[in-house]
């Protein structure tokens, strides 16, 4: 519906302040909704800065990146808004890996039976999944801009961590939430975390002088091939038990003083591209 | 006045077990663009990456803003003036160019958010992305995927700028984009581009080094490395005995590059003759 | 000059992921909801944060805009209940209350011009309705010219919807007396 007059400027800026009579800025209200060009001339009314700096509100949410459930309960428990979003970005706090680490976990966990072997093929393959974690956020799908990366200020070594954390926590919460279903000994359940901080830290210290993926192979093999070995010639529960646990304990050691000697090698590329 | 130039590289060499990337490589560079000119494994790629303070070289001397990367708290200084766009940058699945470049920004050390995302704004719009930010990167154009990674590499304003091969992939009018983009960031910063096509150089570099097996063979202006190859391109009916190049031109005569005979048919030296008779490989057969 | 977009073209750009198109909406739309909202609420923080969460809403609901009638009475439909929504949240003080139903105390004088104006708009409505009091008034504003159901008029008066339907009831028979 078109009206055959349109508010004049007086009537639009004394209503545009407050100051038109209710029933005056009713009609003008009224008016104002179809009719486009007397819009425009109540925009100049109104305070340019008041109405930019609700558009930069806007644009900055709209924009903003989507922080998703995790990254909001990290920022919750009190962790920095960049490092979070650093650490949700490791793809390893994606869905897909979550699920895929509890199907393996479950897997194993199905496996294994109330029978020594069964735990102890249990307690073999559980400290392996971070392990594989470090080569998927370390290795070139994980980490997709690498390069640039390296040329960043931001402190490598920092980075480094911030990514073993994350994938620590998601690959043991993995395999802690299958390991509670496992029958058996309470202890057990809890007797691959060490060997799990062992061989993450010799992987990460590897990483920092070959490709992670081969890092995290060697590892792999050799603890393979220890336990096989350790096999055929001791009790094998003594590997797990106190003198195990102490022997893994150093291990963990060793490695965190090995990665923080070697720091400065993560400032420069060591994967060739 | 004399500034100090940005770059300072003497003798740099690289080996990688028994392969000799770079054997005694120089470059010095200031204000403006310069191009890096050579042959496929001829050690661009290394030197850029030196220069990006991502690989120490084995031996050389190397001052970047004047400063030692070798050194740890130096090199960190450097990097805060650095921007880097390597040649096979990659993005994160799903990120839109925002994204990108927000999670690049933390990297730069821009911890406050707003302040964060209005920088990340800036650089985009700077590349003329601001209509696409918030578009998956993948669902983008190659060109424009480029682009992504030079926002990123202009963060904070950097003082230094390092580009390795940033126009390989193009079509024609990306490249003409592309090479606007680094005109306009080559003013008031050092710019350094490494590329085998010649046409790159000739069109925005202000400064070129050439750069074989190694070793630098030449480093000065278009104009001057243009001037090495007068006199010594002619055009004949067939190949020239005493040319080190030689292809059949669109007029249907060879052009040849090496000694002329006497009383040869001279013609100018383009910029792409004056890199052939340097270098005496076609630069670009070597291009896959 | 470039054609001007309809505010249809723009919403159906925007639907699509159209940034400037968004902007062109913006620029033109939001002026005047910060006034019609400002007239509603005196707390201009909530108003603001109103207008913010529209054009959000704008953005994310473009593809829903079912294309009928005035795309700023849509605006105007979600401006007014995030409004009301804010205000129910947040509580403002009873002077910003009282604003809203006494906007008479602010100072006006009904020029010859105003009266044609109201003539127009409202017919001889116009008139009665300026001589309704402030309370009955406001009522028919809420429901009539803002499209409030009565509960929402009853959040954005800060009354209970039972006394905006008393309210309602009273003005009506005072309109109907005055123009019988």
């Amino acid at each position: 519906m078109s009206t055959p007059w349109h508010a004049d400027s007086t009537a639009l800026s004394t209503y545009a302040a407050g100051r038109a009579d209710p029933v005056t800025a009713a009609s003008i209200e009224a008016h104002l909704t179809s009719c486009g060009s007397c819009r425009t001339s109540l925009g100049s009314a109104v305070d340019p800065a008041r109405v930019h700096a609700i558009f930069a509100e806007v644009t900055e949410r709209l924009d903003a990146p989507r922080a998703g459930f995790i990254e909001h309960t990290l920022i919750w428990m009190g962790v920095r808004s960049d490092a979070a979003r650093l650490l949700t970005v490791t793809p390893l706090i994606r869905g897909s890996w979550l699920l895929s680490v509890l199907a393996v976990a479950a897997f194993a966990v199905i496996a294994a039976d109330a029978s020594p072997a069964g735990t102890l093929a249990f307690l073999v393959l559980a400290p392996l999944a971070p392990v594989a974690g470090v080569a998927a956020a370390f290795g070139r799908g994980g980490d997709p801009c690498y390069e640039v990366a390296v040329a960043a200020p931001y402190s490598a070594l920092r980075l480094l961590m911030i990514r073993a954390i994350a994938v620590l926590v998601t690959t043991a919460l993995g395999v802690l939430a299958a390991s509670l279903l496992l029958p058996g000994d309470a202890t057990v359940t809890l007797a691959w975390l060490l060997p799990s901080l062992a061989l993450t830290g010799l992987t990460l210290a590897a990483s920092e002088r070959v490709d992670p993926v081969l890092a995290a192979g060697t590892v792999t093999a050799s603890w393979i091939i220890a336990v096989v070995s350790v096999r055929t010639e001791y009790d094998v529960h003594s590997m797990f038990g106190s003198t195990g646990q102490g022997v893994f304990l150093a291990l963990t050691l060793v490695s965190a003083v090995e990665i923080w000697r070697s720091r400065d090698r993560v400032n420069s590329l060591r994967r060739l591209i | 006045m004399t500034t100090i130039p940005t770059i300072q590289a003497h003798g740099i060499v690289r080996s990688f077990g028994r392969q000799r990337a770079l054997a005694g490589a120089s470059l010095v560079a200031g204000c403006g663009v310069t191009g890096l000119l050579g042959p496929n494994g001829a050690g661009k790629t290394t030197l850029l990456r030196a220069l990006a303070t991502v690989l120490a070289p084995d031996s050389g001397d190397l001052r970047l803003l004047g400063r030692d990367p070798g050194d740890p708290k130096q090199r960190l200084e450097i990097r805060r003036r650095l921007g880097y766009l390597p040649q096979d940058a990659g993005y994160q699945r799903g990120f839109t160019p925002f994204d990108f470049v927000d999670y690049i920004a933390i990297l730069k050390e821009f911890t406050d958010r707003r302040a964060r995302h209005d920088e990340v704004r800036r650089v985009i719009a700077l590349v003329g992305l601001d209509e696409v930010r918030n578009k998956r990167i993948r669902t983008l154009s190659g060109g424009m995927r480029r682009r992504v990674g030079l926002a990123q590499a202009m963060l904070g304003n950097p003082d230094l700028l390092v580009l390795d091969e940033p126009t390989v992939g193009l079509d024609p009018e990306q490249r003409l984009r592309f090479r606007d983009l680094i005109s306009e960031a080559g003013q008031g910063r050092t710019v350094i581009l490494s590329t085998h096509l010649t046409d790159d150089v000739a069109a925005i570099c202000g400064q070129v080094v050439v750069i074989t097996e190694g070793r630098t063979l030449f480093s000065g202006s278009p104009a001057e490395l243009v001037g090495l190859a007068v006199g010594h391109v002619w055009a004949d009916a067939q190949r020239g005995t005493g040319a080190v190049v030689a292809w059949r031109a669109e007029d249907g005569r060879y052009r040849n590059i090496g000694e002329a005979p006497h009383g040869a048919d001279l013609v100018a030296p383009s910029l792409e003759d004056a890199y052939l008779f340097l270098v005496g490989t076609p630069a670009t057969e070597s291009a896959a | 000059m470039a054609p001007v977009s309809a505010d249809a073209e723009l919403i159906a750009a925007i639907a699509a992921g159209d940034r400037r198109a968004f902007a062109e909406l913006y620029s033109r739309h939001s002026p005047w909801l910060l006034v019609r909202l400002g007239r509603r609420c005196a707390d201009a923080g909530l108003v603001d944060e109103a207008v913010q969460d529209t054009f959000l809403a704008v953005w994310q609901g473009a593809r829903k805009w079912d294309g009928r009638g005035e795309v700023a009475a849509w605006i105007w439909g979600i401006g007014v209940r995030r409004l009301i929504d804010n205000l129910r949240r947040r509580r403002p003080m009873a002077a910003a209350i009282a604003d809203l139903v006494a906007p008479a105390r602010r100072e006006h004088i009904t020029s010859a011009e105003d009266q044609v104006l109201q003539g127009v708009e409202f017919g001889r409505l116009g008139g009665a309705l300026g001589r309704l009091s402030p309370e009955l008034r406001a009522v028919v504003e809420a429901t009539v010219l803002d499209g409030l159901t009565t509960r929402e008029a009853g959040q954005l008066l800060g009354i209970p919807a039972g006394t905006v339907k008393t309210r309602m009831m009273r003005a009506r028979a005072a309109l109907r007396e005055e123009l019988a």
